[in-house]
């Protein structure tokens, strides 16, 4: 008994503790203005200028913004931000910008030519300037730039420009220029590093500059007031769960502007972001989804699901230094004998879709690069075991009882090196089962992903058949026929379009032409090396053609689904934009913070 | 005195000896930061000698340099006070990264640690005292239970019931974004409230072993002449209590002392699972990008401060126990 109520007391206490802890719950401090969101986009730029080792990480897609925002459409067309307008000369040489005297720094002073001028320093010491092929910039007034292209590099208008205006976000030259070593230093050292590499002037131009790009990209600002803003929100502060940024009224877009406070969650892990998500803490994600979470939160708070168009997705590069690989037929058999819409079903079960048309373009490139009789005259590869087995038997492969045995004598079996993309890792499988049951026995070799890319990946040439990130991350196929074409198979282009065979590994060792039955000879690299430079519409739809024909026909990589950008938004508290109908609008869920958009054009009302 | 001096000079071989291994270990793990650098830079267009010299400046160490190199690098530095820089956190000391989660994680464990002792201790008497009872087995069945199931189920469940299903308590972090660290209430009443879950985790999962071993060890004392002694005397109950109490809690002070150096360690997945900045956390991290210098300096932190704690534990004990000879 007396044990009981001491057990009594124990449980009175403790239910008190828990009443008190209870107490302490901070009051629900939510605004109708505050916008909640997870995960996301961060824009190129620095590194990160806040104290790291307090926790502070900044979205700088938040706190700063570009010149303007690409559409990603096949007008070119860009929305204005910092920039008021642009031009670029007819050889697309020189782009002059011109600053919209509204945009202005958080406290309120303007954005001026030379913020651009040390932004895009910055990347001339990262190095990224001269890959777009920058040889320098001047300032013709405060708000006036030029940025001048060596002629002599390859690198078409559309690219250029998106790269000025929309990929680096404008920092301010009052928190930076003190950090940079004088512009002459600068381009001096720039062109030093571009001498011969085994130069000893060289060598030490690109020491220095090295140094230099890890002082800029490791600067803690310790006082962060100094930071100055040019993007809808300046950051507050920040936990080790979340980040709280404010309202920057001088924003150019500041009228439009109608979230005063964003909360960005710290998305650790997917779960972290899911339970928000069940909760109705979450206006934006961008995360992720096993199918069961999936139904339990698109089934509460208003949270509606978007896949956004994204250019990339999984492929099975073949490795053609590798017996069979080295015969087309065994790849294009292989295309036939994999049903790409089932292993997508279950790599990404999840409104993925599978590629329609094999020939190294997203569905949504095709569509915009090529005409439909141009798009109906590529083989799509449908599912048909039949044809595979024919194109097998066509270069001597034989079936027996133990399955395919190939002319050498040798069964034909297959090893598929993939990294533990749980994704991936399910798609291979589903490959690997559905070949073993058609007489080619298939071992899906999925490794740890650090080894995997630690060894280069599939572009290591190491594997005879690898798992691939295909589409070029961009809707202009330069890049993706750059990767398969140049990278994986071991070319290089000089800056004046000179193309070079190099040493060391291999991918892919593909020809340098292909012949393309009912076609004609196709030229891969210098075709890519074309549509990098500036070509008449007419003569940039043959080339991306061409390209697309020869993908389609010698198949170095099987591209097997479209990765989408899976976004999940609520209309719980704001009002969203009629963006399923406009593709530039869609894009931006993919390609920026859909919220900095479609607040900074007035498209987001609180609710 | 010179027991002292020698025990001290023994444990420093020993954490020299453990962080040498564990400074080879880690290197022995599937991945490579240095490799993975240099092979992004290939893959961004750099030659090698470009990519060599990229991932010297930024990692401050030659991708090819041998692994022994590189352990005279890190021993010498050590000796000068510095645990380097991060690679994940380009430039940022691993010191200031420590002591920065250090004291989350103090904090949280060492509630959590002693909240867990003294209901185990509670129960553990209660259960031998009444060992024939259902009260008993009930306590030792829930103990059990607690013990067996992992920290990180407990860390989801706790989450999923106090978070997603009664919004009870928050997720993660560890204080409110509106709240200003430093000694004021309302940052306070935050940091109470955000810890509610970790530190709930820490317990449950914690007080099942001390209850367990508590109940063995008081059954054992309490048979013990002394305490028959006590009850022939006719000793109140209270002073056969803390006879009771006293001896039966000697045993566990070693696995104290022990856990009390542990916790510097923090926990990977409570703190994972509730995005808590301490030492678990970090230690994941850098566990993830393969994060050596980091690595190295929680190893050395978790390993010191066991060893240390262990050097007291002894050095207490037998001020705690006379039958202990010195």
């Amino acid at each position: 008994m007396v044990l009981s109520n001491q057990v009594s007391k124990i449980l009175l206490a403790a239910s008190l503790a828990g009443s008190t802890l209870l107490l302490f719950a901070p009051q629900a401090s939510a605004q109708s203005t505050t916008i909640s969101i997870a995960g996301g986009w961060q824009t190129n730029g620095i590194n990160n200028p806040l104290p790291q080792a307090n926790g502070n990480i900044i979205d700088t897609g938040l706190s700063y913004a570009p010149l303007a925002w690409y559409k990603y459409t096949g007008n070119y067309d860009f929305w204005p931000v910092l920039a008021k307008s642009w031009k670029i000369s007819r050889d697309g040489n020189t782009v002059t910008v011109t600053i919209n005297p509204k945009a202005k720094w958080s406290n309120g002073s303007s954005v001026t030519a030379q913020d651009v001028y040390t932004t895009f320093e910055m990347q001339f010491i990262d190095g990224n300037a001269e890959s777009w092929g920058l040889t320098g910039m001047r300032i013709i007034n405060p708000m006036t730039i030029v940025f001048y292209k060596d002629p002599q590099f390859l690198y078409n208008k559309s690219m250029l420009l998106q790269q000025i205006l929309n990929n680096n976000i404008i920092l301010p030259a009052k928190n930076y220029a003190s950090l940079l070593p004088s512009a002459s230093l600068i381009f001096k050292t720039v062109k030093a590093s571009n001498g011969n590499p085994k130069a000893k002037a060289t060598i030490t131009a690109n020491n220095v500059l090295t140094q230099w790009q890890k002082k800029l990209d490791g600067y803690n600002f310790q006082d962060t007031s100094v930071l100055l803003y040019d993007g809808p929100w300046s950051f507050v502060r920040s936990t080790s769960a979340e980040e709280l940024y404010q309202k920057n009224s001088y924003y150019v877009y500041a009228n439009n502007i109608k979230a005063q406070q964003v909360m960005k969650l710290n998305q650790t892990s997917n779960d972290v972001t899911w339970r928000a998500l069940e909760n109705g803490q979450v206006d934006y994600a961008a995360v992720s989804f096993s199918p069961p979470v999936f139904k339990t939160v698109m089934s509460v708070h208003q949270n509606h699901f978007v896949a956004a168009p994204q250019s990339t997705g999984m492929s099975l590069l073949f490795n053609e230094n590798t017996y069979p690989f080295t015969m087309v037929q065994v790849r294009q058999a292989l295309a036939y004998m994999i049903d790409r819409p089932s292993v997508t079903k279950i790599g990404e079960p999840i409104e993925t879709p599978s590629v329609k048309i094999p020939d190294g373009m997203t569905e949504v490139a095709n569509q915009q690069w090529l005409s439909s009789t141009q798009r109906s005259s590529l083989n799509p590869y449908t599912y048909n075991p039949q044809k595979g087995t024919k194109l097998l038997l066509s270069v001597g492969f034989k079936k027996t009882a133990n399955g395919w045995v190939m002319p050498n004598g040798n069964p034909f079996t297959m090893n598929i090196a993939a990294p533990t993309f749980s994704d991936w890792d399910a798609g291979i499988q589903a490959i690997a089962s559905e070949l073993t049951q058609q007489g080619i026995k298939t071992n899906a070799d999925v490794m740890d992903s650090t080894i995997f890319y630690s060894t280069n990946g599939a572009g290591s040439g190491k594997f005879p058949v690898a798992t691939r990130w295909w589409g070029g991350w961009n809707v202009y196929p330069s890049n993706t026929y750059n990767q398969i074409f140049f990278i994986d198979n071991n070319y290089s282009v000089s800056n004046s379009g000179q193309i070079q065979k190099q040493t060391g590994p291999n991918a892919l060792n593909m020809p340098t032409a292909i012949l393309v039955p009912k076609f004609g000879w196709v030229y891969p690299q210098k075709l890519t090396v074309a549509i990098e430079g500036n070509l008449s519409a007419r003569a940039q739809n043959q080339a991306i053609y061409q390209l697309a024909k020869g993908y389609n026909y010698w198949l170095p990589a099987l591209p097997i689904w479209n990765q989408l950008a899976g976004r999940t938004y609520s209309s719980q508290n704001w009002s969203w934009p009629n963006f399923k109908n406009d593709p530039s609008l869609l894009n931006m869920f993919t390609y920026q913070n859909p919220v900095v958009v479609f607040q900074s054009l007035g498209l987001m009302q609180p609710k | 005195m010179n027991k002292l001096v020698k025990r001290l000079g023994s444990s420093f071989l020993i954490i020299v000896i453990v962080t040498t291994m564990t400074f080879f270990l880690i290197r022995l793990m599937p991945g490579n930061p240095y490799q993975v650098m240099y092979h992004q830079f290939l893959m961004q267009g750099m030659n090698a000698q470009q990519a060599q010299d990229q991932v010297r400046s930024i990692l401050n160490v030659s991708p090819n340099q041998p692994v022994w190199q590189q352990f005279i690098q890190w021993f010498t530095d050590l000796l000068h006070g510095s645990l380097g820089t991060s690679i994940q956190e380009t430039g940022v000391p691993v010191t200031e990264l420590i002591f920065n989660a250090l004291p989350w994680t103090l904090v949280t464990v060492s509630i959590g640690l002693l909240l867990s002792f003294v209901i185990g201790i509670v129960l553990g008497v209660i259960s031998a005292t009444k060992r024939n009872s259902w009260l008993s087995g009930m306590i030792d069945n829930i103990g059990s239970i607690a013990h067996a199931v992992p920290a990180y189920v407990t860390a989801v469940a706790l989450l999923y019931l106090f978070n997603v299903v009664w919004h009870i308590f928050p997720s993660s972090g560890a204080y409110g974004i509106m709240d200003t660290p430093g000694l004021n209430w309302s940052f306070i009443s935050s940091f109470l409230y955000h810890m509610a879950l970790p530190v709930s985790t820490y317990v449950l999962t914690g007080f099942g072993s001390w209850e367990l071993a508590m109940k063995s060890t008081t059954i054992t004392v309490i048979n013990d002449d002394f305490m028959m002694a006590a009850r022939l005397r006719g000793l109140t109950r209270q002073t056969q209590m803390r006879y009771l109490g006293w001896n039966s809690i000697l045993p566990l002070f070693t696995g104290f002392m022990l856990s009390l150096g542990g916790m510097f360690g923090g926990s990977i997945f409570i703190e994972g699972t509730y995005s808590f900045p301490g030492i678990g956390a970090l230690f994941a991290t850098s566990i993830g990008s393969r994060d050596y210098p980091v690595m190295e300096g929680c190893f050395l932190l978790t390993t010191t401060t066991i060893i240390l704690a262990n050097v007291i534990a002894d050095m207490f004990y037998t001020k705690l126990d006379p039958r202990i000879v010195d």
